[in-house]
């Protein structure tokens, strides 16, 4: 596995040493361990002079410039170290993504951590989409990978504390947009969402949140907002204390900001703003919430908003809290910041609207900004507003009337800014697509006396915290665990006030939809069975609940034909649910008989999951082999809609015949209808394709042409059976990868039909299916996952 | 319907056409209507309207219901309600103006403004009223054929009472300009499901998903144009959702239709797997030399020429042309130099002038402008790229990257290049690097020339006014606002618009002189069009006929 400890790298003990040197000394500064600052506001608020201009060519005002350090994600400072997030070894058949640790005050490397990006459509140029949290309370750096790999990293080592897998284990989603979530550390927290299709209540998608252990990563609550959400988005929660309350304030996916509990994941209220997704991180100060968004607003033809409303009540506030609200103002990407009265927008086509922050009217009219494109959000240090367009550096200033212009020029093009800059003890940090750069007039570091505003508390008070009332809420630990079939699960009952504040942990009556629970409240999973359990625990009128997937020791064999089908209430064959514990399978698949036995089938009508991955074990597992039969549907050309037609080809005379004898053949035009389909194991997919007749192995989609991949021509039909069989297993630090396919029922061919082998590997993962089945359903039967000799 | 052999020359009972540079005609005439995508065939944005005007106030609308508040323009003759998004450019020809939208007015009661649609309006240009609509409900599979929101995005080609045009579900349409309006259903298609005088009278229907394999990336769009009874399509084909397979790269890229029952009479494929991600060029037309060519951008960066006639039911390649230097590299989602065509060939005095661009989704990027010759035939490239191993051989195009130099390959001199001049820019201040003020980027748009003038915007917001003969620049405007469209050129001067909303109004003149801007209220990502004595000008929410002197009629 690429992200153990083997990778971990600090570059000599003289560097190390140095640098906790330098540590030491900077101490007296204010981290910045999150993207927007130590207040999540992205004010520096440190008091402390920085440069307005630099140069460079010429290198005025740059300290250091850093190449590797690079890309599109913002920056945090903790402890003198600077963390980031960024591609490692671009266009390299190892390419990964890395956090990568530089001393902040010399930009040398201390160490990175590597870990692959598989099974993710996100291709490389967007990889280090989120940025790192650094928690000083552990000194522990959280990254949430593009592809779904969460990893908590020792900041003093550079070593991987845990790692999860959140698009295997829960369902996360990571798209060819690359919008990944920046997670946000609140008291032992570590909370981070995506959409999420998942097993269970959690199949159908819907943007949830996972608050994790920050300590170990064990799940302490999942939620989320309204399903069927239209976009995937980024905006990050900001963590307010809101009348004594701890809230956990985001756009969501479903177009609404909403406040969560931190502790205990419940929704309080929720305010509408767009039927598309929100990604613009809010702003929350004094009991008010300031967001903005550049889609569709809910009740007129016009797009884009900048909203106040107050953070209070509970329910939908939509309309009751509303402040003030501009329509038109197209901020759809960078987070609103404060600066004396006034709050600032800038606009996606880099325009900086300036509004009375409490009454929402203009100062003056937008300042148009160098470029167009504006992508990172804005520093507020030493009354000014640090804002980079793609291509333009500016620094601005208010003035009676609006914003006068200080500084502002033209970059470079490979000095594409789509990161956030920061600040830290006088400096400027600012990635660039092709570096870093530190930007100050003196290396000399200040003194804390130099600091008269040093480091200010997060927002979230310690009022927030106690004292607790009555219990109004039951958390049970771990909220989401897989383990191994017959294992016991000790669990802990956990109790909070209305406010969600922690009361206590509880004895609790607990009760199970399938396994056992022991005089000790402890839950015992079925033995030698792929089950799902939802265990609940009662305690005085209240009820919480964990959700437990088991799974036996390989092998396994599944040919669903104890699944019971039900009548389709829209009228199509009987249908039946996929196994309940399998991730990213239901809603997309459903049971039903095909060719006389019961089959999974992907469905085509499913929007936005034609194309899709599930998971149907732990992630532990390694070196197996998964074997299935699949089935492409035969389309008709000339029936869409009808995919049992029997017989393809258009008729004759028509315009799809005129064509295909003119251009190509009937079959190319069914070809072009033929699915993707395949199996995955230990994180790379074995995919048999339609379209381009091809089969190949692969782990990162996008990446095929230069990343690990190997693809071979391969013919095959639709409307006819194959058997495919795909091993993978660990060998050192490499995968080893092999495939067949042949027609089922004919002897299994002795060769295989693909081999590759991918060093620095994927050496673990969950054993699962592909499909990308937009005209034509997929049908899966005779599943077997067994252990390699 | 006719049975005859679809012709060249145009059918009797279709409304002639005036092209652009017919000197028949008294001005009225002229510019009476605007009936496709730049006016012509030819593609040049220029009209020989006069009293244009150069000030108007498009007015404030009702923040809570949107409402155009009349009494608070000035020179604006009406607003026509629209969706919330709006990249289909207007057409006017009949009295009628067309645009393709979303769904966000909701104009049909069985469509309320929550259902999201690909919308072709038609409005009565006398006072902007609603005629009727045709509906593309969103394909099932999603934002991989059919991106949420976008409606329409092309301009459709309206002739007499008949409406060609391309949706969002892939489709070739021909409408009755009417709609039901004549109380009569015209066919051969017949199956609408609804007869309403509000909903569109489909005359018949090309599926191009069903029918020839098609499969578009994200939307469907291309703005038809046509020569007698052939209509000219780009089929859109492109990649799939993981941005690397063509899931059908031997459909079809370019089409010629019988634009009276929209039977394909010839299909080419040419750009097949190379396609770098999706195919939203639309086709210009013109006799050059006697040969009748139809010109079309590929999605693998290459501008093609066919003989319009085809050869027997076949397509017959005159010539094409590379418009990526050959070691230009393509990457996915960032800012690649490798690029293809967005915009549309514009036809002029001859030449041929095309820009490269990118998805806008992907960011800005350096471009090229070129101006080529269409006499020549086969690969006129500039370069061809060969290895060093048979430097005589050229290699086939490889889509990522024709040329890799680590790999012994190189690209040398064509002596067959078309190129008349290639504008990558140009180093003004002679330091020996192209600055951002110089560079001609990414874009989207098309070229408007006259009087040895041509005009280009950027997608990094840089207006360019090059020298026709030399490719040189007289100057650049930095516009400060990414510009989607392309510049109008009419009554001595140059509209442009762009997505702060605002149209820039430059004097037609190799000297800088902006006479106006004005904001338009919201993004204007498409190009101002001009019928009659009225600027017609789409913002994302409404279509505006500005007038100068124009008192606001009720609608």
């Amino acid at each position: 596995m690429r992200q153990s400890e083997s990778v971990w790298n600090v570059r000599s003990p003289l560097v190390l040493a140095l640098a906790a040197t330098m540590a030491a000394a900077v101490a007296p500064a204010a981290d910045w361990p999150d993207w927007r600052g130590p207040r999540e506001n992205r004010d520096l608020a440190d008091g402390l002079p920085l440069v307005t201009s630099f140069d460079p060519e010429k290198g005025t005002n740059v300290l250091w410039k850093n190449d590797e350090a690079g890309g599109i994600s913002t920056p945090v400072i903790m402890g003198g170290k600077l963390f980031t997030l960024v591609r490692h070894k671009p266009g390299t058949k190892e390419e990964a993504e890395k956090v990568l640790c530089l001393d902040a005050v010399t930009g040398k490397k201390l160490w990175e951590n590597v870990f692959n990006v598989y099974l993710s459509d996100v291709p490389a140029e967007r990889v280090g989409w989120s940025s790192v949290i650094a928690d000083p309370a552990t000194n522990t750096v959280f990254a949430h990978g593009v592809c779904g790999a969460f990893t908590a990293i020792d900041a003093a080592t550079g070593r991987t504390k845990w790692q999860r897998s959140l698009h295997e284990e829960f369902g996360f989603l990571s798209t060819y947009g690359g919008r990944t979530n920046i997670p946000v550390v609140f008291e032992d927290l570590v909370i981070a969402s995506a959409v999420v299709t998942g097993w269970g209540d959690t199949a159908r998608p819907a943007h949830r949140f996972l608050g994790m252990d920050a300590g170990t990563g064990e799940v302490r609550w999942m939620n989320g907002t309204k399903e069927l959400p239209e976009d995937t988005t980024y905006s990050t929660p900001f963590l307010a204390d809101v009348g004594g309350q701890a809230a956990l304030i985001f756009g969501s996916s479903d177009g609404s900001v909403w406040n969560f509990q931190p502790r205990t994941g419940k929704a309080v209220w929720n305010f509408k703003l767009s039927r598309r997704g929100l990604n613009v991180a809010p702003l929350v100060e004094e009991g008010t919430v300031w967001i903005s968004q550049a889609e569709e607003n809910l009740d007129n033809t016009t797009m884009g908003s900048a909203t106040a409303f107050k953070a209070a009540g509970s329910g939908d506030i939509t309309t009751s809290n509303m402040i003030w609200q501009r329509k038109g103002v197209m901020d759809g990407r960078a987070m609103p910041v404060v600066l004396g009265d006034r709050i600032y927008f800038i606009d996606d086509g880099a325009k900086v609207y300036a509004f009375d922050k409490r009454s929402g009217e203009p100062v003056g009219k937008p300042q148009k900004l160098l470029g167009t494109i504006v992508r990172g959000s804005p520093l507020v240090a030493g009354g000014k507003l640090y804002v980079c367009s793609t291509s333009g550096w500016h620094v601005l200033e208010p003035t009676k009337d609006g914003l006068k212009i200080v500084n502002r020029m033209r970059l470079d093009e490979e000095d594409e800014v789509t990161a956030s800059p920061i600040a830290w003890s006088g400096r400027i940090y600012l990635t660039t697509g092709a570096r870093l750069y530190c930007l100050a007039a003196s290396p000399e570091l200040p003194t804390a006396k130099d600091q008269p505003r040093a480091t200010v508390p997060q927002q979230v008070s310690t009022a927030t915290r106690g004292p607790a009332g009555a219990p109004a809420w039951v958390q049970v630990v771990p909220a989401e665990v897989q383990v191994a079939a017959g294992a016991t699960v000790p669990l802990k009952v956990r109790l909070f006030d209305a406010a969600g504040r922690f009361v206590k942990e509880s004895p609790a009556e607990v009760s199970t939809t399938t396994g056992t629970i022991g005089a000790d409240g402890r839950y015992t999973a079925p033995a030698d069975k792929h089950a799902a359990a939802i265990v609940t625990a009662k305690v005085a009128g209240l009820e919480g609940r964990a959700r437990v997937r088991s799974m036996p020791p390989l092998p396994w064999k599944f040919d669903f034909e104890e699944i019971a089908l039900e009548a389709d209430p829209k009228g199509g064959p009987p249908r039946g649910e996929p196994p309940l514990p399998w991730i990213g399978m239901r809603y997309r698949h459903v049971v039903r008989t095909v060719d006389g036995s019961k089959c999974l089938v992907k469905v085509t009508t499913i929007p936005k999951g034609t194309r899709s991955q599930g998971w149907i074990g732990p992630i532990s597992l390694k070196s197996y082999s998964i074997t299935a039969d699949f089935r492409a549907q035969e389309t008709g050309v000339e029936k869409p809609g009808t995919p049992q037609a029997a017989s393809p080809g258009p008729a004759a005379g028509s315009d799809a015949d005129a064509f295909a004898k003119r251009f190509g053949n009937a079959a190319a035009l069914e070809k072009a209808r033929m699915p993707d389909m395949g199996l995955i194991a230990q994180r790379y997919t074995l995919d048999l394709m339609g379209a381009s007749q091809q089969l190949q192995v692969r782990s990162w989609p996008p990446q095929v042409a230069t990343h690990f991949s190997k693809t071979i021509p391969f013919a095959w039909e639709a409307g006819r059976w194959y058997t495919m069989k795909f091993e993978a297993r660990s060998q050192g630090s490499t995968a080893m990868l092999r495939g067949k396919v042949w027609p089922r029922g004919e002897p299994e061919p002795a060769a295989w039909t693909i081999e590759a082998a991918h060093e620095q590997g994927n050496l673990q993962g969950s054993p699962g299916f592909f499909g990308n089945s937009k005209d034509s359903e997929i049908s899966i039967d005779n599943v077997v996952v067994a252990p390699v000799p | 319907m006719k049975n005859t052999a679809p012709s060249l020359v145009r059918s009797s009972r279709l409304v002639a056409v005036v092209a652009w540079g017919a000197l028949a005609g008294s001005v009225a005439a002229e510019t009476a209507d605007w009936n496709q995508w730049g006016g012509s065939p030819r593609r040049n944005n220029v009209s020989a309207a006069k009293n244009l005007p150069t000030e108007w106030t498009p007015g404030d609308f009702d923040a809570d219901t949107g409402k155009w508040k009349p009494e608070t323009s000035s020179n604006v003759a009406w607003v026509a309600e629209l969706g919330s998004q709006t990249y289909g450019n207007p057409v006017v020809a009949g009295g009628k103006a067309y645009v393709g939208t979303n769904n966000g007015k909701g104009w049909l009661s069985r469509y309320p403004a929550a259902t999201d649609l690909g919308c072709l309006l038609a409005f009565d240009i006398k006072d902007g009223s609603f005629l009727w609509q045709d509906s593309s409900e969103k394909l099932p599979t999603g934002r991989v054929h059919d991106w949420p929101l976008q409606g329409i995005c092309c301009a459709p080609l309206a002739e007499g009472d008949r409406l060609w045009y391309v949706t969002s579900r892939g489709e070739v349409k021909c409408l009755d300009t009417e709609g039901f309006r004549d109380g009569e259903n015209d066919g051969p298609f017949s199956a609408e499901k609804v007869s309403a005088k509000d909903e569109a009278d489909v005359v018949w229907v090309l599926d191009m998903m069903k029918q020839l394999g098609v499969s578009q990336h994200n939307m469907c769009s291309c703005s038809v144009t046509s020569a007698g009874d052939l209509l000219f399509v780009n089929t859109s084909n492109g990649v799939d959702e993981g941005h690397i397979n063509l899931p059908n790269f031997e459909a079809p890229s370019f089409l010629c239709v019988d634009k009276r029952d929209g039977k394909v009479l010839w299909a080419d494929g040419s750009p097949g797997a190379n396609v770098l991600h999706g195919q939203w060029s639309s086709p210009s037309y013109a006799e050059i030399g006697g040969v009748p060519q139809v010109l079309f951008g590929g999605g693998d960066g290459w501008l093609y020429s066919f003989d319009a006639r085809g050869d027997n039911g076949k397509a017959k390649l005159l010539w094409k042309f590379d418009c990526n230097p050959k070691e230009s590299k393509y990457t996915l989602g960032g800012r690649a130099d490798r690029n293809h065509i967005i915009g549309t060939p514009v036809v002029y005095d001859g030449l041929i002038y095309i820009a490269v661009g990118e998805d806008p989704e992907h960011g800005e990027g350096v471009g090229h402008l070129w101006c080529i010759d269409p006499t020549k035939r086969g690969d006129t490239s500039p370069e061809l790229a060969v290895s060093l191993k048979d430097p005589n051989t050229p290699l086939p195009h490889r889509r990522n990257q024709a040329v890799i130099k680590e790999e012994g390959e190189v690209a040398r001199p064509n002596p067959n290049s078309a190129a008349v001049w290639h504008y990558p820019g140009f180093d003004a201040n002679g330091n020996g690097k192209l600055e951002f003020e110089e560079t001609m980027h990414r874009t989207c748009g098309t070229v408007a020339i006259q009087d040895g003038l041509l005009f280009v915007a950027d997608f990094s917001g840089l207006f360019h006014c090059i020298d026709l003969k030399t490719g040189k620049p007289h100057w650049t405007h930095d516009m400060l606002a990414a510009s989607w469209g392309s510049p109008l050129i009419a009554d001595g001067k140059v509209y442009i618009g762009d997505e702060d909303g605002d149209i820039s109004i430059f004097k037609l003149s190799k000297e800088k002189d902006l006479i106006g801007e004005i904001n338009m209220g919201n993004s204007v990502y498409s190009t101002p069009i001009v019928a009659g004595d009225t600027l017609y000008i789409a913002n994302k929410s409404h279509l505006f006929a500005i007038r100068q002197g124009a008192k606001p009629v009720k609608n």
